[in-house]
């Protein structure tokens, strides 16, 4: 009989657990799939909201919502005036940032209450959106689902084949508050349809230096993750005297593995990165005749060369925009920590000064199946 | 002759309850308290941690030893008398407690904080309260029981992390002993905490049915704790930045939150709620204990009145104070001290008079 009394008291118990004063019913929850944050022509904060609606009578399957407030809190309070419901941050899939507001440092404060409240999302894309965000939440085309999913989609599938980054906010507190990297972030514009325009470059206090377009955010994530998801590169290359033609002399090869190496060195008050990088490639196309069997030694080296000078370009490029999108400060932190405690407060201004020679190792492992 | 032959624990029984009563509430903010003291060297802290719980273990055992069938409350009044015994008595009942109380406020607020935000804190202990007098109510073999189901129930958790796995960066720990030794001395101080538990085997010893197992038994039971920790921590660090990670209050809550599969999003709340299982191992063997000094002290077999009494004061307290999280902070130091003094400074103290005592007899009474 005691047993089956605790049985009961147990029972009980379960059941009255669905009684906390935190229970929220599905039809009270607005569910927040999209936000943003976006200045207007007066430098006002704007927020913006999006997030499906799940009733029958509705004719549109989403509310979007755009209100004025000074922090996210106050905007949630701004969204439930409005929302059908109760809007909920925990299911967030996609943060979009306005480039206008990434033109002012330190705006990453905002984003305090994401970390801060436990039940927001961490997991949500971080996304930079050129434009006023109006308008992207304003976009409704008929041929594609919601929004927020399609966007999670379009961001997801273009980070597997490493046309941009794919940032989500935990990763990006991380490399915002880590000194020896800086942030990077998907960027899109809408052009008649939403486009992925490649990985907008942030600097240390969060403001904008540029973009890497889908070619050089390859070369990013060949350095940064080795081999994950699918690398397809195209170069050209100088076989012939390069004449006016239609079909130009390209090569392009798949990544089947990477393998980096970084060295580092501190010599005059200057920081020497030596990067060796492997790569085995299959070459996918070639559109001009060579001999594989004959020169493939002669070819490996033409890829070496050009990827070479691509990724001094795009080192070049991040030191003079004062970019560290390579993480090289956590190399430096690494191996050189008596140095690196002395420049760690302005890596930025270290790294521009640094001495990066990256030294690709190719190997070309199938050459398809046609000779 | 053998008092406590009624509630023998196994081996494993005893293993497990004192694993159980050291991971508790310091493994959710252990990567951090470290990390503010020795930086990414914090894990060989944890290891320096190990060998001072494993030392004043077995110191522990070996006073033990010597009367194996008196648990510490009959040893204090076997030395001190009556009178002076009893108020030795009271500050480990008193110890207890404090431990206990901790754990249990510590639960709420974490579950206030991560899943029920507006659910008062008193509530929270009800439903707290309520299993585990269903529990203690049982005695130390039904204890024993419980902590070793629990071990064996949230073994998939390391698992699950390691699902994690593909997004650390080993290179955060370089160079290793950055700062040199001394930050590292000093982060064994925060692992103390996180290694008490093992102090229980001053109650637990005379309950052990094999008692030559003892000593292999808390060495096992200490390195196992010593192993999430190390796990929990190392994992945090490569995951966090180094110049990240001491913004987090419990880093380690954090670390669930990016694991999310199709089908299930919000992994830190699973965690969370099994996690309150392994809690329950910190905060029940130290509730029991409590009750069962105070019962032993007032001549009354019966730990169970005590046990609701004491159960109904936490909530009473925590329904006319809900403490902040600098109160928090002040009862683990209070734990913290209370466990330097009971699990260290005693078991150094007391060993020698001890051995010197050649022969352990009821008669001589220092």
């Amino acid at each position: 009989m005691r047993l089956y009394g605790r049985i009961l008291l147990l029972f009980c118990m379960v059941v009255s657990l669905t009684g906390c004063v935190d229970q929220i019913i599905l039809e009270d929850a607005t569910i927040t799939l999209m936000t943003g944050i976006d200045l207007n022509e007066k430098n006002e904060l704007i927020f913006y909201l999006s997030s499906p609606v799940f009733s029958r009578e509705a004719r549109l399957n989403e509310e979007e919502y755009g209100v004025k407030a000074d922090s996210m809190r106050q905007a949630r309070g701004r969204f439930d005036e409005m929302a059908t419901a109760l809007t909920l941050s925990g299911k967030i899939q996609v943060f979009v940032i306005g480039k206008k507001l990434l033109e002012h440092p330190h705006w990453f404060q905002l984003m305090d209450v994401m970390f801060r409240d436990a039940r927001f999302s961490v997991n949500a894309r971080v996304v930079v959106f050129d434009g006023p965000l109006a308008e992207l939440f304003a976009f409704d085309p008929i041929d594609k689902p919601r929004l927020p999913l399609h966007l999670t989609k379009l961001i997801d599938t273009a980070n597997q084949r490493n046309l941009t980054v794919k940032t989500r906010v935990q990763e990006f507190h991380r490399q915002m508050v880590e000194k020896g990297e800086t942030a990077v972030l998907t960027e899109i514009k809408l052009d008649r349809a939403v486009k992925i325009m490649g990985t907008a470059l942030l600097r240390h206090d969060g403001t904008y230096a540029g973009l890497l377009e889908s070619r050089d955010t390859m070369l990013l994530q060949m350095f940064l993750h080795e081999r994950e998801g699918e690398t397809s590169m195209t170069i050209p290359l100088p076989i012939q005297d390069d004449r006016k033609k239609i079909v130009k002399d390209r090569l392009s090869f798949f990544l089947r593995g990477t393998n980096r190496d970084v060295k580092v060195s501190y010599r005059n008050n200057q920081f020497r990165f030596d990067v060796k990088l492997r790569l085995l490639v299959d070459i996918a196309e070639r559109q001009f005749p060579f001999d594989m069997e004959k020169d493939y030694k002669k070819m490996q080296k033409m890829i070496v060369e050009e990827l070479r000078k691509e990724f001094t370009r795009l080192v070049k490029k991040c030191q003079e925009n004062g970019t560290d999108p390579f993480g090289f400060g956590v190399y430096a932190r690494a191996y050189e920590y008596e140095a690196w405690k002395k420049v760690q407060d302005d890596w930025a201004a270290a790294f521009a000064k640094a001495d990066v020679r990256f030294v690709p190792e190719v190997s070309i492992k199938s050459n398809g199946v046609i000779k | 002759m053998k008092r406590y032959a009624f509630n023998e624990l196994t081996v494993f029984q005893y293993i497990f309850l004192i694993h159980g009563a050291q991971v508790g509430i310091g493994v959710l903010s252990m990567p951090r308290e470290l990390a503010e003291v020795a930086g990414t060297d914090g894990w060989i802290s944890i290891i320096l941690g190990w060998a001072l719980a494993v030392i004043a273990s077995l110191l522990i055992i070996s006073i033990m030893k010597r009367y194996p069938d008196k648990t510490i409350n009959d040893l204090l009044t076997l030395f001190f008398g009556k009178w002076l015994g009893k108020a030795c008595i009271v500050l480990i009942a008193l110890y207890c407690a404090v431990a206990a109380v901790t754990v249990i406020t510590h639960t709420a607020a974490i579950i206030n904080s991560w899943i029920l935000s507006r659910t008062p804190g008193y509530v929270v202990t009800i439903f707290l309260a309520i299993p585990c007098y269903m529990i203690i109510q049982g005695g130390l073999r039904v204890l024993g029981r419980y902590a070793e189901l629990i071990f064996y129930m949230t073994l998939w958790m390391p698992v699950v992390l390691m699902t994690a796995m593909p997004h650390t960066k080993w290179l955060y720990l370089l160079p290793i002993v950055k700062e040199g030794l001394g930050p590292i001395v000093t982060g064994t101080k925060s692992t103390i905490l996180s290694f008490l538990g093992f102090e229980l085997a001053f109650f637990l010893y005379p309950f052990l049915q094999r008692k030559q197992y003892a000593s292999l038994g808390i060495i096992v039971a200490n390195t196992l704790s010593m192993l999430i920790f190390l796990h929990i921590t190392l994992f945090s660090y490569t995951f966090f930045s180094p110049d990240e990670i001491t913004q987090y209050t419990w880093p380690t809550l954090n670390l669930w939150k990016v694991i999310e599969y199709r089908f299930l999003e919000r992994m830190d709340i699973i965690f969370l709620a099994f996690y309150l299982f392994y809690l329950s191992t910190t905060s029940f063997p130290y509730l029991y204990f409590t009750v069962f000094s105070t019962s032993q002290m007032m001549g009354t077999v019966d730990h169970r009145k005590h046990l609701a009494i004491f159960l109904l004061l936490i909530v009473l307290a925590l329904w006319l104070y809900t403490p902040n999280f600098i109160d928090l902070k002040k009862l683990t130091e209070l734990w913290s001290f209370g466990g330097i003094v009971f699990g260290y400074a005693l078991p150094a103290l007391a060993v020698v008079p001890i051995w010197l005592l050649r022969r352990p007899s009821e008669e001589r009474k220092a």
